[in-house]
């Protein structure tokens, strides 16, 4: 796993509520909110216009229950907060901190990932200072 | 071969040009990807959708009107056309074009050739092609998304026109043009690894003022990335689509 997976050491600062003006507006979830869940990694769909991260939930009865987690496109994850295709394993465990979906569906707006050693992936609402690397 | 086949064979390779060019003026190397921060992208996204922001567009009636009826739209998850987003086009049916392209986080190369600079960005794709061979705007111009662009050069700076973008190509997210849409650019290097874009769009119908913005770019010795939207689950701000991947 990369070495420069950015860590988060301050408070995520919460993007105030959304007006739609562009095609990913933040419609479907409401950004004053903020819930967390704990699973395994399914799937990272390394995609476009935007990547998203499945893990399975315990249901509590044995089984899991599927969360859905959208965040930025590829470029953007790997230029801006240090991901790769390769950033999530499945059957790795996480802590997911993200904007719940408005109608109810399991998921929401990636916040952030948290890994079992701690580190922190950052996702889709942005915090101050994120810069590009790697400049010339 | 011979020494003086290879004499001739080097003086032919100098003095025989390719047709159309001119090896006087050295071209730029611009070579990299060019890239705003995502502070700055983000930053900019939320101080436009304050209307009243003073660095928003300045909407006339008209332009306001439009911004509303396209937002409306928006909501009521269809297009502007007043169909519903297509799945897996990011939900749209038309390219991104002049000057909304211009405006994302994601990569931009800049290819000089003789007499023309062409962009190739990552969002859209989009091909942007500037001619710099001294043409002048055509006189009756097919409107296109991309707009006819003619640049000139004034000292280091890359100066260009745009006219001819059609009508409803974005000026911002939720903001269409009217067809009489102008974008001036002025593209200058700052500084090793450094480049601004200062922007005057000109839209008399949807706009009431010249609307000025600048952005800056950094360098990134970075790949370049795909863009196509394969996987668009919620664009057009549809309910999201959460069938589990297989």
């Amino acid at each position: 796993m990369r070495a420069t997976f950015v860590l988060v050491l301050a408070t995520i600062a919460m993007t105030p509520p959304a007006i739609a003006t562009a095609h990913h507006s933040y419609a479907a979830v409401d950004t004053t909110k903020r819930a967390t869940v704990q699973g395994t990694v399914t799937t990272l769909e390394w995609t476009n216009p935007h990547v998203w991260l499945w893990i399975a939930v315990p249901d509590g009865q044995g089984g899991t229950t599927p969360y859905a987690f959208e965040s930025l496109a590829p470029a953007e994850l790997t230029r801006f907060f240090g991901w790769t295709k390769r950033a999530l394993s499945p059957g790795e465990p996480v802590t997911i901190d993200y904007a719940p979906f408005r109608n109810g569906d399991r998921g929401g707006a990636l916040a952030t990932v948290t890994l079992a050693d701690g580190r922190v992936l950052r996702g889709r609402q942005v915090p101050p200072n994120a810069g590009p690397r790697a400049v010339r | 071969m011979t020494r003086a086949h290879l004499v001739v064979a080097a003086v032919l390779s100098v003095a025989a040009p390719v047709a159309g060019q001119t090896r006087s003026a050295p071209l730029p190397d611009w070579s990299g990807v060019w890239v705003r921060s995502f502070e700055e992208f983000s930053n900019e996204t939320d101080r436009w959708r304050n209307p009243k922001d003073p660095t928003s567009p300045p909407l006339s009636a008209k332009g306001e009107a439009a911004r509303a009826a396209s937002i409306k739209a928006l909501l009521a998850q269809r297009d502007p056309q007043g169909n519903a987003p297509a799945a897996g086009t990011c939900g749209v049916r038309v390219p991104g074009g002049m000057p909304q392209v211009m405006r994302f986080a994601f990569g931009m190369e800049l290819l000089f050739t003789p007499g023309r600079v062409t962009i190739l960005l990552e969002q859209g794709p989009t091909i942007r092609r500037i001619f710099t061979d001294g043409r002048p705007h055509s006189a009756d111009p097919d409107p296109t998304y991309t707009g006819e662009s003619i640049g000139r050069w004034e000292g280091d700076a890359l100066v260009v026109d745009t006219r001819a973008i059609r009508a409803g190509t974005q000026l911002t997210g939720g903001l269409p043009t009217s067809g009489e849409a102008r974008v001036v650019e002025r593209i200058q290097r700052t500084a090793a690894g450094h480049m601004r874009i200062d922007t005057v769009v000109e839209d008399p119908v949807m706009l009431a003022a010249p609307w000025r913005y600048s952005r800056t770019y950094q360098r990134l010795d970075d790949r370049w990335y795909e863009r196509a939207c394969d996987n668009d689950r919620d664009g057009g701000d549809r309910e999201p689509d959460l069938t589990p991947p297989r």
